[in-house]
This record gives structure tokens, sequence and C-alpha cells, in this order.
């Protein structure tokens, strides 16, 4: 059953190569393109599903798998995934209802003539939204982030004729890049303080209380702790993706998309990571 | 085949697809993408050279290409930013019809 964590890669990856291959699909491959988007969807909730079953076997089952990426002198930058209780709750719920998203866009865009395009868009925000889901790198989290910023970008101006569509993708997108800046301060900071950006790795990682306690420790000025600011940027990237006032002025334009799109990214699934980091930073 | 000489076929090839993009499309923004392509095929030289050279201790290689990748963004941003004022002022991206220094 450990293999299950190896391969936990599999779910954010089956969607994203379905995206990759729709994306060069011709546009009458109708039926060929629906199938295959559904059908890798339906692996990844397989896959999911074992997932959950793992994390049931045994109470606060946490498995990791981290990796070195790039090599840069002393410095390294580790990529990973976690399969955690919560992180596979969130895999089975965004799989499952990704699915039931997809079997209804197949009524719902079944006169479009860029159907395809659809189904490659939506794989694509899928696949990156389960990437967020599992990551267990804040810079992995952050990659997959901006993938669902772009994934949301293309859906909601995917009838780019319309100027009011376009204007909401364009909206949508410039809003919530505001959040991920502070997403991307509070990411340098955080390698800069604890030189590490994987959230569970052995005793080592920015979530675990050796870093969290010695992030804590530190006090900026108005008695403000490192972690608490650290928390609060990352928190504002969560609130531009997750559309909370101030950021929230894309969400309401955000329905100029498809239904199926808005159905897809008004349920901010993708804030639990964050929040987690947000609840053991503040304590 | 040794490993360096697979990296630069794959980075010619992608070269090759950049200048043909380059030359071939009549698109600016196109263009630019083929642009682009052939900057990441000179990255991707940049690599396999740093790495089955002689010295692949040394970050250089990893340092000139995150150079070159940054270098690039603000190019492109530069580029695009170009290309709108140009289709603002002549409602076109098509290159053949941007000939107002034609003598």
């Amino acid at each position: 059953m450990e293999g299950i964590a190896r391969h936990l890669w599999l779910v954010p990856t089956l969607p994203l190569v379905a995206a990759g291959v729709l994306a060069l699909v011709p546009r009458r491959e109708r039926r060929w393109a629906a199938g295959l988007a559904i059908g890798a969807l339906t692996v990844s909730l397989v896959l999911a599903l074992l997932a959950f079953a793992r994390t049931l076997t045994g109470p606060g089952v946490r498995l990791t798998h981290n990796f070195t990426w790039l090599e840069f002198g002393d410095a390294q930058l580790v990529l990973g995934w976690v399969l955690d209780p919560l992180g596979a709750g969130m895999l089975v719920m965004v799989t499952l209802v990704g699915l039931l998203i997809f079997l209804y866009s197949l009524g719902y865009m079944a006169a479009d003539e860029n159907f395809t395009r659809f189904f490659c868009f939506l794989s694509l925000f899928a696949g990156a939204m389960l990437g967020v889901v599992i990551a267990n790198s804040l810079l992995l989290l952050f990659i997959c982030w901006e993938l669902v910023g772009l994934a949301s970008y293309l859906l909601i101006g995917f009838w780019y004729q319309k100027p009011a569509a376009a204007a909401a993708a364009k909206k949508a997108f410039i809003t919530t890049r505001i959040g991920d800046v502070a997403l991307l301060v509070g990411m340098l900071w955080l390698y800069a303080a604890s030189g590490t950006l994987v959230f569970y790795d052995g005793s080592e990682g920015c979530l675990e209380s050796g870093v969290v306690n010695r992030l804590a420790a530190q006090t900026l000025t108005g008695g403000l702790t490192l972690s608490t600011a650290l928390g609060l940027l990352i928190f504002v990237g969560a609130m531009g993706k997750s559309g909370q006032v101030p950021l929230h002025v894309w969400l309401q334009v955000a329905m100029e998309g498809p239904t199926p799109v808005s159905a897809r990214s008004t349920p901010p699934p993708w804030w639990p990571p964050a929040s987690s980091w947000w609840r053991a930073c503040s304590r | 085949m040794t490993p360096l000489q697979r990296y630069l076929v794959v980075s010619t090839l992608l070269f090759g697809v950049g200048l043909a993009g380059a030359l071939t499309r009549r698109n600016a923004i196109l263009v630019l993408v083929g642009i682009e392509l052939m900057l990441t095929a000179a990255n991707l030289n940049f690599i396999a050279f740093w790495r089955y050279g002689p010295n692949p201790e040394s970050a250089a290689g990893i340092v000139f290409t995150l150079f070159a990748i940054a270098v690039a963004a603000a190019e492109t941003a530069v580029g695009l930013a170009l290309i709108i004022k140009i289709y603002r002022h002549r409602r076109t991206t098509n290159l053949d019809q941007m000939d107002a220094l034609k003598g």
C-alpha cells in the first residue's frame, strides 16, 4: 500500500497529460476528446479513492515523497508530494466534483464549436488543482497555483469574442496576480528565513514544530512574529484566489464564462493547504 | 550518440521550429513565440554544455540560464507592449502591413 503514496503524482499528472494531448486534437474529434478528458479524470478518481482508503488504515497517516529538483551550489530546491487525511479527502472531493462537472459539460457545451478546447482547459484546471492539493513543497504549490490562475483565465474568457468575457478574464487574472505577489514574497521570505520550502520532511519541514517554533521566536516590529507575517502573506495569496474582500472583484464578473466553469471556480478548494499553513504558523 | 549530442539535437530542432515560425508567420505575436523558442534552444545548449562540460560542479550554467530566462521575460513584456501599441495604432498585428518605414 506504500506504492500509492509514491505514485500519488499520477493523480494530477493524468489530467495534465490529457490537456496536453487535447491541445493538439483537431476540433471535429469531439467524442474522442471528451472520452480522453473524462477517462483521465476517472482514473484519477480511482487513484484518489485508493489513496483515501490508505489514510483510513490508521490515525494521522502521513506519507511523503520528496526529491531534489534543482541544485544550486549549496542551496537545493526540493519538490515532493504528501498523502495525509486532509489531502486525501480533498483529492476525492476535487476529482469527484470535477468528474460531475465534466459530465455536465458534455451536454452543456454540446453545441459549441470549440468543444475540444473547452475540455482541454477543464483538464488543465483539474490537473493544476489536484497538484495544489498533493503538493508537499510551497514551490510546487506555487507552480500549480499559477497554473490554476492560467486555467481560470482561459476558461472565464472561453467565449473571448464577447468583450465582457474577455474583460472578465483579464480582471480575474490581474486580481489574482496581486494576491500571488504576496504569496511569492512570503515564499521567498520563508526560504530566506528557514532555508526550506518543504512542508513535511522528517522533522525539518516548514510546517513542523522545529522550524515553526524557530520562526515564531523571531519578533518583528510591533510584536508581530515572523511566522505570523509569513502566514499573513501566504494568506493574502489564498484571498486572491478564493475571492475574499478586497480581492473579490473578479468573482462577480467571472460568470461570463460557461456555466460549468463557474461551478469549477466558485468553491475555492485550493485554500486548505494555505489555511493549514496559517493554522500552524499562528499558534 | 552521447547524451550531449542528444541534447544538442533537441535544441537544434527547437531552434529550427522557432526560426521557421519567426520567418514564416505574419502574425506579430506568433513571431514573438518563435523568437522565444529560439531563446529556449539557446538556454538548453547552455545547460547541456555546462552539465557535460569540464566543470559541472560550478553553478555557471544555471546562473547563465536563469539570467537569460529573466532577461527573456523582460524582453517579451516589452515586445508584447509594442505589439499592443502598434495594434491600437494600426488595427492589425500583420507584419506585412506594418510598412510605414518603406520609402
